[in-house]
């Protein structure tokens, strides 16, 4: 819906004098440059700052690319954000989407409980669950292991699949899964292979959100892992921590951490947005 | 089952949604397609949450691989309120959240009703502004810890406009600023989104209609904009609440809660009480805190829109 804007139904009191109008409209084009600008900038600013050399006169360098993964050793933690972000997402959308497709179809007592049982999950602080897990992990040993950030990744974005997802079948007409079934398809099969490639925008935007979900998150991986099972962004401050404020390195290892984002959601922007005032709005 | 089903903002979505099919035995075809997702979520968010909640009357430590537990009651919550540095989280936690969340509200319609009018650029424009929210809050942290040290181009323009400079993460009163606007700078962009995706479902004839009755632009907005957009701007207002609230990354990873506790909120606390200090008990009291906090922002914030939010009132 958003994606594809039409003429907005702006209502000018009084038509002004069109030099006044125009002058209007030059204001705010200039205005929404600099609001632009303003949102760009620091982006720019750390892409520039990892691939010059800081000083009076800057050189272009790809030597703080070459120093993180070598020097610091990031590769490991990489491969790592890789693994644990594809598995989350797939295992998320195969249990996540059934659910979502059940909520969408069947209504039954409790039904919106379960809803809000999902939802609630998005309320409770991260940290709240952040203690008794690291508590569960150093009992049963599982400490530092991609298996563990998966399984919580995978939680977490199953939460956001229903979510999502729902709404998605929701404006899937009932009537194509039900002439599915008059042709004595079973729910399975009908929703196998008649619902689901009808919802593949959906499949799409909500894949993107785990993707991003996951390979940003944090507090988890923080608490969770030390050595072996370190994603990126954990590897972001305990960089900070052992070698310091070095703008060379940091910048190469933030642009390292957002580029991949980034370039998804410039390439999936249409996914993305009619997913963020989908998620959000219904 | 929409959350605007009671306006008219969105006719299409409200005009058909889906029929309330109760037949016989729903519940029991449904079961097999919701059980894997309701096992799995009860059993890794819902049940840890809760033992949360139970660890926060627990002195439960960490010691070695042990970990002990004994029940004290309200101990540890007594003990919270005595704390001085517990206070001060609660006043950080308040002040970051409900600043951060007016100037998103208010900038974010502000930006909406920018980037609706066919402006040349728009589109290049809602693509700029789209880009920081898919961001890390830790690399967003990193990057503005950086973007604002003492060396930082922040402080090198301000120098430049012959303006002072300003230590902007060491000092204790510009450093909850400083958050707020990074948070803003982050999150704005999505309030937009969601207002704009509002005003797009606006029919333009009623527009046309006050116009005819020689409504001015501001008394079209009033009557008609922001009414039918209260249930987006609820929604944005309720997701940037919530997270405000949680907020952990972008501070720990911008400030660490300095200088001294200038920036402390109640994750941070707990971040540091459990996993520095490994009193496991004591930081869930405080993390159970964030989440009344939540709650009841929350519920305030629905009552104050009076809407209905995801189909749940």
């Amino acid at each position: 819906m958003i994606a594809t804007p039409t003429a907005p139904p702006r209502v000018v009191a009084a038509p002004a004098p069109r030099r006044r109008r125009d002058g209007r409209r030059t204001l705010l084009v200039a205005l929404m440059a600099a609001v632009a600008v303003l949102w760009v900038l620091p982006i720019a600013w750390i892409a520039w700052a990892s691939v010059t050399t800081s000083g009076a006169s800057a050189v272009l360098t790809f030597q703080y690319y070459g120093q993180i993964f070598s020097d610091y050793g990031m590769l490991p933690n990489l491969i790592n954000s890789i693994t644990v972000t594809t598995f989350s997402t797939v295992l998320a959308l195969l249990i996540g989407t059934p659910a979502a497709f059940a909520l969408s179809r069947y209504s039954f007592r409790g039904s919106n409980g379960l809803m809000l049982w999902f939802l609630s999950t998005r309320m409770s602080p991260p940290i709240l669950v952040a203690l008794p897990y690291f508590l569960y992990a150093r009992a049963f040993g599982i400490d530092d292991t991609v298996g563990l950030l998966i399984a919580i990744y995978t939680v977490i974005n199953t939460s956001w699949v229903i979510f999502m997802m729902r709404s998605y079948f929701d404006e899937i007409p009932r009537e194509i899964d039900e002439a599915a079934a008059i042709d004595g398809a079973s729910p399975w099969r009908g929703f196998r292979s008649i619902v689901l490639p009808l919802a593949r925008p959906g499949l799409v935007a909500t894949a993107i959100f785990c993707i991003i979900t996951s390979w940003n998150e944090y507090l988890f991986a923080v608490v969770l892992t030390s050595i072996r099972a370190m994603t990126l962004p954990a590897t972001l401050t305990s960089f900070l921590t052992v070698h310091g404020l070095l703008l060379g390195p940091m910048a190469a290892a933030s642009v390292t951490v957002m580029l991949p984002i980034l370039l998804l959601a410039l390439w999936m922007q249409k996914h993305l947005i009619r997913g963020m005032a989908m998620g959000a709005v219904k | 089952m929409t959350a605007t089903s009671t306006t008219t903002a969105r006719p299409a979505r409200a005009a058909s949604p889906p029929p309330t099919r109760r037949p016989r035995g729903a519940g029991r075809q449904a079961l097999p397609w919701l059980v894997p997702a309701t096992v799995l979520v009860g059993a890794l968010t819902i049940a840890p949450t809760l033992h949360g909640l139970w660890l926060g009357f627990t002195a439960t430590t960490v010691s070695g691989a042990s970990s002990d537990a004994g029940f004290l009651g309200l101990d540890n919550h007594l003990r919270m309120l005595a704390d001085p540095v517990f206070l001060n989280a609660l006043r950080v936690t308040a002040v970051f959240t409900f600043g951060a969340l007016a100037a998103q509200l208010v900038l974010g319609v502000g930006l909406a009703l920018l980037l609706h009018r066919d402006l040349p650029g728009r589109n290049v424009a809602r693509t700029a502004l789209i880009a920081t929210m898919v961001l890390s809050p830790v690399v967003v942290g990193t990057v503005w810890r950086l973007l604002l040290s003492n060396q930082g181009p922040v402080n090198d323009v301000l120098r430049l406009l012959g303006l002072p400079e300003q230590n902007w993460l060491a000092d204790p009163s510009a450093v909850l600023p400083a958050l707020i606007a990074v948070d803003v700078w982050q999150w704005t962009p999505l309030v937009m989104l969601i207002v704009l995706a509002g005003l797009q479902g606006i029919s333009p004839e009623l527009y046309e209609a006050s116009q005819l009755d020689g409504a001015s632009a501001w008394q079209s907005f009033r009557a008609i904009t922001l009414p039918l957009l209260a249930p987006s701007i609820a929604i944005a207002a309720l997701i940037r609440l919530i997270d405000a609230a949680r907020a952990f990354d972008l501070i720990y990873a911008m400030t660490g809660g300095g200088p001294g506790d200038a920036s402390e909120n109640l994750n941070v606390m707990a971040f540091y009480a459990g996993f520095q200090s490994y009193e496991i008990g004591y930081a869930s009291a405080i993390a159970t805190v964030v989440l009344v906090f939540i709650v009841v922002a929350c519920a305030l914030l629905v009552r104050l829109f009076g809407v209905r939010l995801w189909g749940v009132r």
